[in-house]
């Protein structure tokens, strides 16, 4: 495995742009070849501890219907995040709304873990280090009884904090506390949210003076989305689902920004020989 | 400290649940079985605030904190 050299985050930046591997340009960011390549080895880590899990694999379109995302209540929580595109479309938030719209009116026989990648996109107000418009997603989903879904968001946080550490990514684990823009019950839920550590994220030091951003988070919906899509277990038990998302981007930035840009790419190398 | 405590869980009760088959005692877990939903938490901080008599910050707004109606008087305390 990899040892650390010191690097500074600084430094690291200055040569992922130098080698045109993170390259910002407007509201985008334009990835090189080894980043690509980073980004997809950690995909690849991600599917193998998914499948061990017992994951099932969906390919997803690249866009999805704007009645999902309704019926979904993200237009309550996030309308200013979405990214519209035409005919009644619109760029996924986040991968996992394919599944609950997947899973829409069916009973569920046992409890279930499904995967999914999704190129997403945000219109994100914030300027950070790694906040990207355009990125991509990819998420682990499980659907179950409510003690069955807890355990699951335990061992996939276990297994992915042990992941970064092996890998010598600085991280912290901290419930969100995104701020709290949103006003009337979109504000309660998030509230609520926060005092029931439904969302817990795994933050990275992406540069000196950031404050850490997230690269993975791991979350419990309760039965929020088995309502709102009409998705129950067999028993007649009400499902509850949670899901594990991994911000690629982010997570191959990290290394890069972490180990330097030649230790991280040469994760990537050292598998292919 | 009890007087807050009694004027919380009457609000709560009283108010806020408003349901004679639920009956928060006070170190009932306030946030299990959905006794409290996501305008319930709206009313139930603007009640506190009141109470206290200052804004709550919402990194104040965790579980540790909220637990119980014990737990919320013994952290936030009263005016």
């Amino acid at each position: 495995m990899t040892t650390t050299k010191e690097i500074s985050t600084d430094d690291a930046m200055t040569q992922l742009s130098r080698l045109h591997e993170w390259m910002p340009s407007g509201r985008e960011t334009v990835l090189g070849p080894h980043m690509l390549a980073l980004v997809d080895w950690v995909d690849s880590k991600v599917v193998e501890f998914a499948l061990k899990a017992g994951a099932s694999e969906l390919r997803v379109s690249r866009l999805i219907n704007r009645s999902v995302l309704e019926r979904a209540g993200y237009f309550e929580s996030f309308p200013a995040n979405i990214v519209e595109e035409s005919d009644g479309g619109c760029t996924p938030p986040a991968a996992c709304y394919h599944c609950y719209a997947k899973l829409s009116s069916t009973s569920l026989q046992e409890p279930g873990v499904w995967t999914c990648m999704a190129r997403c996109g945000r219109n994100e107000h914030k300027e950070e280090t790694g906040r990207l418009q355009a990125f991509t997603m990819r998420e682990i989903v499980f659907v179950g009884s409510a003690a069955w879904v807890r355990e699951r968001r335990q061992e996939w946080t276990d297994r992915i904090l042990a992941f970064a550490q092996t890998l010598h990514l600085v991280v912290q684990l901290d419930a969100a506390t995104d701020s709290f823009f949103a006003v009337g019950e979109a504000r309660g839920r998030k509230l609520l949210q926060q005092i029931k550590g439904l969302k817990i994220e795994l933050r990275a030091q992406m540069d000196a003076k950031g404050t850490p951003l997230a690269i993975s988070s791991f979350n419990l919906h309760e039965a929020f989305f088995s309502r709102r899509f009409d998705f129950q277990l067999a028993d007649g038990m009400e499902a509850h689902s949670g899901c594990v998302a991994f911000g690629l981007e982010r997570w191959a930035l990290a290394l890069a920004l972490t180990l330097g840009p030649d230790q991280a790419f040469n994760l990537v190398e050292q598998e292919q020989r | 400290m009890s007087d807050a405590r009694d004027k919380l869980l009457d609000y709560i009760n009283g108010e806020l649940l408003a349901d004679p088959t639920r009956r928060a005692a006070p170190d009932t877990p306030l946030f299990e079985d959905g006794w409290i939903d996501s305008l319930k938490i709206l009313k139930l901080i603007a009640y506190i605030e009141l109470m206290i008599g200052r804004n709550i910050p919402d990194e104040e707004i965790v579980m540790k904190n909220f637990r119980t109606v014990t737990v919320i008087v013994e952290h936030f305390g009263s005016k």
